[in-house]
């Protein structure tokens, strides 16, 4: 339900947004992934039309947003980042004022304050100034205020930015919840995040897009191979040759800094082939040679490698 | 439109949430009546002419303070992006906070007229200039509001918005009186149409001359559009 187009921004000579397309699902939560300064915050500044686009077009239910401006806007829900409100009004008269500007009918603002206001969890806070309020609850006001007019799409920048762990969790399940019946466009650098709500994602860097998919393909994308860390209790002198023969390995390299005077290893990292399975072999060869195996632990491909891989030159 | 009276409506509350609104018009009242009684008795008329050319005087410096929050503000705390991905035009956002400043100077004006009202319990006083003075005030003020909103648009920084406002607001009322005074003929009167002052003195005579008015709304209207097409090319 929402098209971008080609998007180009410019400021100047710096290419923020360098010819980028990509399209958002009607009821599904996109994530856009990219380090800092990778154009997200520009790109949903020229969705929501603050920016104008130096070129290409943006289509929400097929209606180019520069012919029909206040069309989308109506449409829209949008919290910036860092959450700007006016710290001189109080929570519930700052939502009748979006209310109003939402052209929401009078006789009806009091019960969309309240729905949104209890969706968000704002009861406590409803009569108090927005000045005094903790960052976990100006995001939520932030929220209700995207809400209120039940626009049939969501744009949300780093909405869990500088929220502390206990609320960071709090607003995921809100906007999972949220993205039950509505579009969502998520922006972000924070990767369980992305796994954690998003059923797709895009993923940005220097103004272009670098990959597209599901959390899972981008996972699988990532590398050819799996690694297995292992802790033996003790240095023994063949352990690196004799775990190379276990089937499906295709590298063996020591942990810890090596140099002459380190400990010799006790640690080993292993690549083996993605669709082994090594770890009983692993423990049977312990066994055999009478390693005592003190730690194994298998990590995955994932959606962290690719970003890694992708976003840094 | 309804959009530029929601927004006019919480901008001039925004005003009283602050000290902003109370310390400008006390100061202002406090200045200027007191600059106007100080001559007053001395005067020993009841003659209310000189309230107006200490108001007139005193709005190149308050005008600007009324105006230097309003855009300078939600840029540097971008709320402004929020602002406009609201279903509103930024000529409506204009409007509206420009409408809230026009409202706050009127009040402002409005409680100046304590002094001739005082004053009319001991004498008779011409109420017809006093109308014609205080619509002349209205429109100069309106004009003054206009340039601060330009200013308030342009910097993020609301001290430059207040010092650059208060220096134009200066240089089209002092500052066109002195080029007026030192040019002779068509130039002199080239400066005698643009600056603000000799309109306002048709008007404080009482004569409300459609020209005085179509300058004034011309001017107010110019600085509007002025304002509308500086916070585009923020965007562009």
């Amino acid at each position: 339900m929402l098209r971008v187009e080609n998007l180009a921004k410019h400021f100047d000579a710096v290419k923020a947004v360098n010819h980028i397309s990509f399209e958002v699902h009607q009821g599904e939560i996109l994530g856009f992934l990219g380090p800092n300064g990778a154009g997200k915050t520009t790109t949903m500044k020229v969705i929501t039309g603050y920016l104008a686009p130096t070129e290409g077009r943006i289509f929400i239910d097929d209606k180019d947003i520069a012919e029909f401006p206040l069309d989308a806007k109506t449409k829209i829900g949008y919290v910036p980042e860092s959450f700007p409100l006016y710290d001189d009004m109080i929570v519930y008269d700052y939502l009748r004022y979006v209310a109003k500007i939402r052209n929401i009918p009078a006789d009806k603002i009091d019960a969309r304050i309240l729905e949104v206001g209890g969706l968000a969890n704002l009861q406590s806070v409803i009569g108090r100034s927005i000045s005094e309020l903790s960052k976990g609850y100006r995001q939520r006001v932030g929220l209700a205020q995207a809400l209120i007019h039940e626009p049939e799409i969501l744009i949300l920048d780093e909405p869990t930015d500088g929220l502390d762990p206990n609320q960071k969790v709090e607003i995921r399940n809100l906007i999972r919840e949220i993205g039950k019946t509505r579009t969502i466009l998520l922006s972000t650098h924070n990767l369980p995040e992305v796994q954690q709500m998003c059923d797709r994602v895009v993923i940005i860097h220097d103004g272009q897009i670098v990959a597209k998919g599901t959390p899972e393909e981008l996972g699988q994308r990532s590398t050819g191979n799996n690694v297995l860390t292992i802790e033996l209790d003790k240095h023994y002198v063949d352990a690196a040759d004799r775990l190379k023969f276990v089937d499906g390995v295709m590298s063996v390299k020591p942990m810890g800094h090596g140099g002459e005077d380190a400990d010799p290893p006790t640690g080993f990292t292993i690549e083996y082939r993605k669709d082994a399975e090594i770890r009983p072999a692993v423990f049977k060869l312990a066994v055999d040679q009478s390693w005592t195996l003190m730690e194994m632990h298998r990590e995955e491909a994932s959606l962290e490698d690719i970003f890694q891989r992708l976003t840094t030159n | 439109m309804r959009n530029v009276w929601t927004i006019a409506r919480r901008d001039f509350i925004a005003f009283f949430h602050s000290a902003m609104a109370y310390i400008v018009v006390s100061v202002f009242l406090l200045l200027t009546n007191f600059f106007f009684f100080y001559s007053f008795f001395v005067q020993n008329m009841a003659d209310v002419r000189n309230l107006f050319n200490l108001i007139s005087i005193m709005s190149a410096f308050f005008a600007p303070a009324i105006t230097m929050r309003l855009i300078a503000e939600e840029r540097r705390s971008r709320s402004i992006e929020l602002l406009l991905s609201f279903p509103v035009t930024k000529l409506q956002v204009v409007l509206g906070k420009y409408l809230a400043a026009i409202l706050l100077f009127s009040v402002m004006l409005g409680l100046t007229l304590i002094g001739p009202i005082t004053i009319s319990a001991v004498a008779d006083l011409d109420w017809g200039a006093i109308f014609g003075s205080y619509l002349g005030s209205l429109l100069l003020g309106s004009v003054y509001l206009g340039i601060g909103l330009v200013f308030s648009t342009v910097s993020r920084n609301q001290l430059v918005a207040v010092i650059l406002g208060i220096a134009a607001c200066l240089a089209i009322s002092l500052g066109v009186e002195f080029a007026r005074v030192l040019m002779e003929g068509a130039m002199a009167s080239f400066f005698d149409y643009l600056g603000v002052m000799s309109h306002f003195r048709s008007m404080s005579r009482g004569v409300i001359d459609s020209r005085d008015v179509i300058y004034y709304l011309s001017m107010s209207s110019f600085l509007v559009a002025l304002s509308v097409y500086l916070l585009d090319r923020e965007s562009a």
